[in-house]
């Protein structure tokens, strides 16, 4: 692929082109764990939000309340420089990464599941209770499958800003398309100005991001359509 | 940029220029959905009254989209809020770039750290309750 690039646009920017793009998968790879890592997360923090437990619902309350206040950036550095300093030991830039991504997702996507729930009407949940179905029943019977039709589309223009944020984790050096631009941006090779590199970047991230939004928005128009 | 022009600019300027940037995007957007969230019907209604255009829009639309609008925008704020620490990253001298710089002083990285997110959770709590009380002294309702 390298020497089809090169053919294409010359030595210096046909490398950089075709490192900058096979340097995007880790990005995505990044994005995809912490979607789903997140959203297993975020799913147990839904749960403990909606259960009728006073105190659980409060440590779920708490968990979103934090995560959502504390920068991403700061738990980058935290779990990245910080607790590695404390404990005398190297973390991994990518298990750093993946967990400080996991819970800044977890934090976002919890309330934006919250609220599809609570978007069904109160209605329902009395109605099933009136049909002596428990709590658990009436969640996956009921409420679930009305409240995943609302979820869909905020979830995924929330994706959109998990890629995003993982242009953050080359901070701790975790080695994504941020990383590598960067440095080739840094480096003194004629043809590899910043001003050439970093709107270049910016059109990748573009190309990763759009198409989720166009998504995202066909979807909501479709939703609305159909209520 | 500052490569291209051939000249630089204090560093807060460019991240200004780039936060600013970045938050009219939102912004738009939540102008939008605000103003077409308002319904047909009050335009209507107001263009039968009689009222001209600029009244329809200060008096009638203005108010509601405000109302509509303040929840969504003031969580935008909080959030562009704990993104600014990014702006460190071209040599702004803000919190998270003061954090680095003692950090790079002292190698207490947990502590420094702890400190600032504790500082941001915070500032983004006094935000956050500041914002709730003017929508609540300047409208009469609670969030």
């Amino acid at each position: 692929m390298e020497e089809l690039f090169i053919n294409l646009f010359g030595k210096p920017e046909g490398i950089i082109i075709s490192q900058l793009i096979s340097a995007c998968r880790f990005t995505i790879y990044l994005s995809l764990i912490a979607f789903l890592g997140g959203g297993v997360i975020s799913s147990l923090i839904v749960l403990m939000r909606i259960v009728p437990n006073n105190i659980l619902n409060y440590i779920s309350f708490i968990y979103t309340w934090l995560f959502q206040s504390v920068p991403l950036l700061m738990l980058l550095f935290l779990i990245g420089l910080g607790v590695p300093r404390l404990l005398g030991f190297d973390i991994n830039p990518w298990i750093a990464a993946t967990i400080s991504l996991i819970l800044f997702t977890s934090a976002y996507l919890s309330e934006v599941w919250r609220g599809s729930i609570q978007a069904v009407s109160n209605g329902q949940w009395e109605a099933a209770n009136s049909l002596n179905l428990n709590f658990f029943q009436t969640l996956k019977l009921i409420i679930l499958p009305q409240a995943i039709k609302f979820s869909v589309a905020p979830t995924i223009s929330f994706l959109i800003q998990i890629i995003k944020g993982t242009s953050l984790a080359y901070i701790i050096g975790f080695h994504d398309l941020m990383l590598l631009g960067k440095r080739w941006a840094n480096a003194p090779v004629p043809g590899s100005e910043p001003f050439i590199i970093f709107p270049l970047m910016a059109v990748m991230y573009f190309c990763l991001c759009y198409p989720l939004a166009i998504y995202a928005k066909h979807i909501e128009r479709k939703t609305l359509f159909n209520n | 940029m500052p490569l291209l022009l051939g000249y630089v600019w204090p560093f807060w300027c460019h991240a200004l220029l780039a936060l600013t940037i970045n938050f009219s995007g939102y912004f738009a957007e939540i102008l939008r959905s605000g103003f077409e969230s308002t319904s047909k019907g009050q335009i209507e209604a107001a263009n039968a009254l009689n009222l001209n255009r600029y009244y329809i829009f200060r008096k009638i639309i203005l108010p509601q989209t405000i109302i509509k609008m303040f929840p969504s925008l003031s969580s935008q704020f909080i959030f562009i809020f704990l993104t600014t620490g990014i702006i460190s990253e071209v040599g702004v001298t803000e919190l998270t770039h003061a954090g680095l710089y003692i950090d790079s002083r002292s190698f207490r990285s947990f502590e420094i750290f702890i400190v600032l997110s504790v500082l941001y959770v915070l500032l983004s709590l006094i935000f956050k309750s500041t914002l709730e009380f003017v929508f609540k002294k300047t409208l009469g309702k609670s969030l």
